[in-house]
């Protein structure tokens, strides 16, 4: 199994989805981002964090603009928490009603090595669609989403449907991945889940562009202001790859102090992982962690 | 393989099949504390709703309320409104007129002092919760 050569493969993504409808939902929503939404046109896409009043991240997750209706899809670890503090926030008089649609909505991420290929045998024009867009397609829903390392599309899907497209997927020689090869394939693309990101600073994910300092008061706006007056952040996140395994969890290392890491796979001797490191002033490729190298690449949200 | 051409034209934007049929029937249910909800006015905060009611006392309210946002977690609101009648609020009579709070809140907002300053910076009415765990700067969002 190849790491750098990606097939024709999708996952069906374990999330919360959340419908949230009425005239108020991206205001209410909107409040407790630290990403500006407000301006979000119809048939969009973008990601946004939820962070508590330390600034320090809560939740991940990506809103969808379907008409007069929000999507959001976030972490399955942290809905509990979001859903209640979506409904908590919403004030008696706002017309805002936020439902549970876990088992009416799936989210397929497909992957290929030809993105172009990819798009054009699910009938989509490649150049004339822009990332973050949705379109639409019977009831299915696509975006060309970008990350660090490569582009993908995922398709929105209701449960009705969901193995109509899985047949139509087979039929176009795309392989359903399990959940080791999807860990795989996040890490090495650098996709964060909330199992990395969940307590830290956005600064500190490379999840800075996330932030929008100029849209007034949120939970974790004093916060980050600070940080972005400071202009520098102690720790930043990084994907290692090396040869030998790497266990999750914090490790020493000689030149920094120390590493901690959130995400970590092994496959035929190859190990990726995902991890904090406070890296001081002297920005390296190489570390060493309990006597063994790993090449290190600083990671950002694109 | 290919499938067909999606073209997407205006009118099919109006409808998005996705979000059709069963499955949307969930309410998010959350269970919400409700507590009798005591407000503590200063003389100076009833003076200066009394002016801001201006002569609607019979038929307007003030309704406080907490809905999300603010540094801290929470935002206070407060709106003159309408009387919307009992259902769902507290009613709490302050002499020449009626305080609202909504069940929803009541947890929240209970034993909550209210002041106004005349300032012409930072003025206004103050609230001091003692339920919040942290406030923000400006006064305005608790947690």
């Amino acid at each position: 199994m190849s790491l750098s050569n990606p097939l024709s493969e999708y996952f069906v993504r374990d999330n919360a989805v959340t419908l949230i409808q009425g005239s108020d939902s991206l205001n209410v929503l909107d409040r407790m981002v630290s990403t500006n939404i407000i301006d979000m046109p119809n048939l969009t896409s973008r990601d946004a964090l939820f962070c508590d009043y330390n600034g320090r991240i809560s939740d991940y997750g990506t809103i969808y603009t379907i008409s007069d209706k929000v999507l959001l899809i976030s972490s399955a670890a942290q809905h509990e928490i979001t859903r209640r503090t979506l409904v908590d926030g919403t004030s008696w008089d706002e017309d805002c009603e936020i439902l549970i649609a876990d088992n009416a909505i799936f989210r397929i991420s497909l992957f290929s090595r030809d993105s172009h290929d990819m798009f054009s045998e699910l009938g989509i024009n490649y150049h004339a669609v822009e990332s973050n867009q949705l379109i639409e397609s019977g009831d299915h829903l696509f975006v060309k989403c970008e990350s660090s390392f490569s582009e993908r599309l995922d398709i929105l899907v209701k449960s009705d449907n969901v193995n109509s497209i899985k047949s139509l997927l087979s039929e176009l020689d795309y392989v359903e991945m399990d959940s080791k090869r999807w860990e795989m394939y996040r890490i090495m693309l650098g996709d964060v889940t909330i199992n990395d990101a969940l307590g830290n600073l956005p600064e500190e994910m490379g999840m800075g562009t996330l932030v929008s300092n100029d849209k007034g008061c949120y939970p974790g706006q004093e916060v980050h202001a600070r940080i972005e007056s400071r202009g520098k952040t102690v720790k930043n996140f990084c994907r290692l790859t090396g040869n030998s395994p790497l266990g999750i969890g914090k490790h020493s290392i000689t030149e920094f102090g120390s590493i901690s890491v959130s995400s970590s796979i092994s496959i035929d001797g190859i190990t990726h992982a995902l991890a904090l490191i406070r890296l001081g002033g002297s920005p390296t490729e190489i570390v060493q962690i309990d006597g063994n190298e790993f090449s290190m690449e600083l990671l950002s949200y694109p | 393989m290919i499938i067909g051409t999606v073209e997407i034209e205006p009118f099919q934007q109006q409808f998005m099949g996705i979000l059709g049929g069963e499955g949307f029937s969930l309410p998010v249910v959350t269970e919400t504390e409700v507590v009798n909800v005591k407000l503590n006015f200063t003389e100076a905060a009833i003076g200066a709703l009394r002016q801001n009611m201006s002569g609607d006392e019979e038929s307007h309210v003030m309704v406080i309320s907490a809905q999300s946002g603010g540094c801290s977690g929470y935002l206070y609101d407060m709106k003159i409104i309408e009387d919307p009648g009992d259902d769902g609020f507290q009613r709490i009579d302050i002499g020449d007129f009626d305080v609202l709070v909504h069940n929803k809140d009541s947890s929240m907002l209970n034993g909550i002092n209210i002041d106004f300053k005349e300032t012409l910076m930072g003025g206004g009415f103050q609230i001091e919760n003692p339920n919040a765990d942290r406030s923000c700067g400006c006064g305005q969002s608790f947690g």
